[in-house]
């Protein structure tokens, strides 16, 4: 079983789509790198906000974020999701569907549940479950030993700056991409932001 | 600012942070001057203030409320609506019990029980209620999209679709249905399902064709038609030919929107090798 490492920008653009929709359950895709024993999940994009487990939207984004994937040099490798009520912390089948389907290219891929709960701006441990799917083709969590955090607290702190600051609005997820082809899914100038905070960061190191 | 508000209100928007903002500011500097508007006013703020957490605001608001309407349904409402916020069910299904008591064809209220259903995750005992209160009233068209959203979470597509189909026989002109009820048929898959999901994409270009969803949904049912092998040689190359036409929609859709902004440059050519590789398959 590989370790899967998760940086800065996969964790705050994942909490600002959550944030931009909070009453509605969000979902989008991770994406990242193998090497031999390790899986870095280096950039997400956020796809859906409407909640309704149709595929056809779905669809059209897989195939859109692989081939611009492949072009940065990164693969498709998990999900992510969070749920529209408080409390509920189901897996809905639509997000199974779409993990599986990504494990069946990747076989480290990885499904990551936010548990509403827990979210804040400051919360201590990550409030979210990353799950992998066992021998037996099940989903279920990954043993916390084997996710790994890059600069955890700075994420945090940057976290807590761009909801501070409403950044939550700019990000971009594709039902807006089909409401106005115009708007980019790949959140350029979020990841703009985020490179700047944290150079910031290292710069006062 | 009145203005403002006055659509947002109307058009049902969901952008509680700006009402809160745009309506605080309303309220304490120019009450004077908006006369009987202010208790409608009260009344937006209070529900985005719920709706962002906010139960000072909303506090305040329905305090106003109160004093100005001691007895209101319509206040007691709100009341619930707060119990609601504040995750104390029972208390709101007491308050809103009593309305319907006094007053049985109060439907902002029956839809507030419903709510609490769907947010307790109790979606099966959401879609009974919904169910007979459609057998009511009929004619309300948000509570049979709310109903085709349910049975969608549900994964009960043939009922959605039927939720679906009398939202497109109330409202012909309306090519949101049309595009929703074509995605449901599509998911459920099968010739036949695909066939009428095409129709349906296209009937939804035909009445907004700036309709991406549609577009797409045009492009991909015909070349999953295409390409099953059931389909008939004429049906075949028919789909073929509704294929090229909607790829050539999107790259122009894409090439237009390219020139005002230099950034979906990489969507472009993410369409385009999507477009490509699709089509590979279908041979």
């Amino acid at each position: 079983m590989c370790e899967v490492e998760l940086n800065t920008r996969v964790y705050v653009k994942m909490m600002l789509h959550a944030a931009r929709y909070p009453h509605s359950t969000v979902s989008g895709v991770l994406l990242g790198q193998y090497s031999p024993s390790c899986l870095t999940l280096v950039d997400c994009v956020p796809v859906c906000h409407l909640q309704l487990p149709l595929s056809l939207s779905l669809e059209v984004a897989l195939a859109q974020i692989d081939s611009w994937s492949a072009l940065q040099g990164l693969v498709i490798a998990g999900f992510y999701q969070a749920n529209a009520g408080l409390r509920d912390t189901s897996i809905n089948c639509a997000a199974l569907k779409a993990a599986s389907l990504i494990s069946e290219y990747q076989e480290e891929a990885v499904l990551i549940l936010m548990d509403n709960e827990r979210l804040s701006s400051n919360p201590g441990v990550p409030p979210l479950t990353v799950l992998h799917q066992n021998s037996s083709k099940q989903w279920v969590p990954k043993e916390k030993t084997l996710v790994m955090w890059g600069h955890w607290e700075e994420t945090q702190r940057i976290t807590r700056q761009l909801l501070q600051a409403k950044a939550y609005k700019k990000i971009i997820d594709f039902d807006n991409h089909l409401d106005d082809i115009r708007a980019d899914w790949t959140n350029q100038e979020l990841n703009v932001e985020i490179a700047t905070l944290s150079a910031a960061a290292n710069g006062t190191m | 600012m009145r203005d403002k508000m006055k659509t947002w209100r109307e058009e049902n928007y969901r952008n509680s942070e700006h009402i809160i903002e745009v309506g605080e500011e309303l309220i304490n500097d120019h009450a004077s001057k908006l006369g009987d508007d202010i208790w409608i006013i009260h009344e937006q703020v209070m529900v985005a203030a719920l709706d962002c957490g906010r139960d000072d605001v909303a506090l305040s608001c329905l305090q106003e409320l109160r004093r100005q309407f001691p007895g209101s349904h319509r206040v007691k409402k709100l009341t619930g609506m707060r119990f609601e916020a504040m995750e104390r069910y029972d208390d709101a299904l007491q308050i809103y019990d009593r309305i319907l008591q006094e007053d049985p064809t109060n439907t902002a209220t029956r839809k507030r029980k419903i709510a609490i259903r769907k947010a307790q995750g109790r979606n099966a005992e959401a879609i009974r209620e919904l169910n007979e209160y459609l057998e009511q009233f009929v004619g309300d068209q948000e509570a049979w999209h709310e109903l085709a959203e349910l049975y969608i979470n549900e994964l009960d597509y043939g009922k959605a679709a039927f939720c679906l189909e009398e939202l497109i026989l109330t409202n012909p002109h309306n090519h949101f249905y049309y595009q929703q009820f074509a995605e449901v048929k599509y998911t459920q898959g099968g010739l036949e399902n695909l066939e009428l999901a095409r129709k349906y994409f296209s009937q939804a270009l035909k009445l907004n064709n700036h309709n991406m969803r549609a577009l797409f949904g045009l492009y991909i049912s015909s070349v999953h038609i295409a390409s099953n092998p059931k389909a008939s040689a004429k049906m075949k190359k028919d789909n073929v030919k509704f294929a090229t036409w909607a790829s050539n929609q999107i790259k122009r859709a894409y090439q237009l929107a390219g020139r005002t902004m230099p950034d979906t440059q990489t969507s472009l050519k993410a369409v385009e090798n999507m477009l490509e590789t699709l089509q590979i398959t279908q041979s």
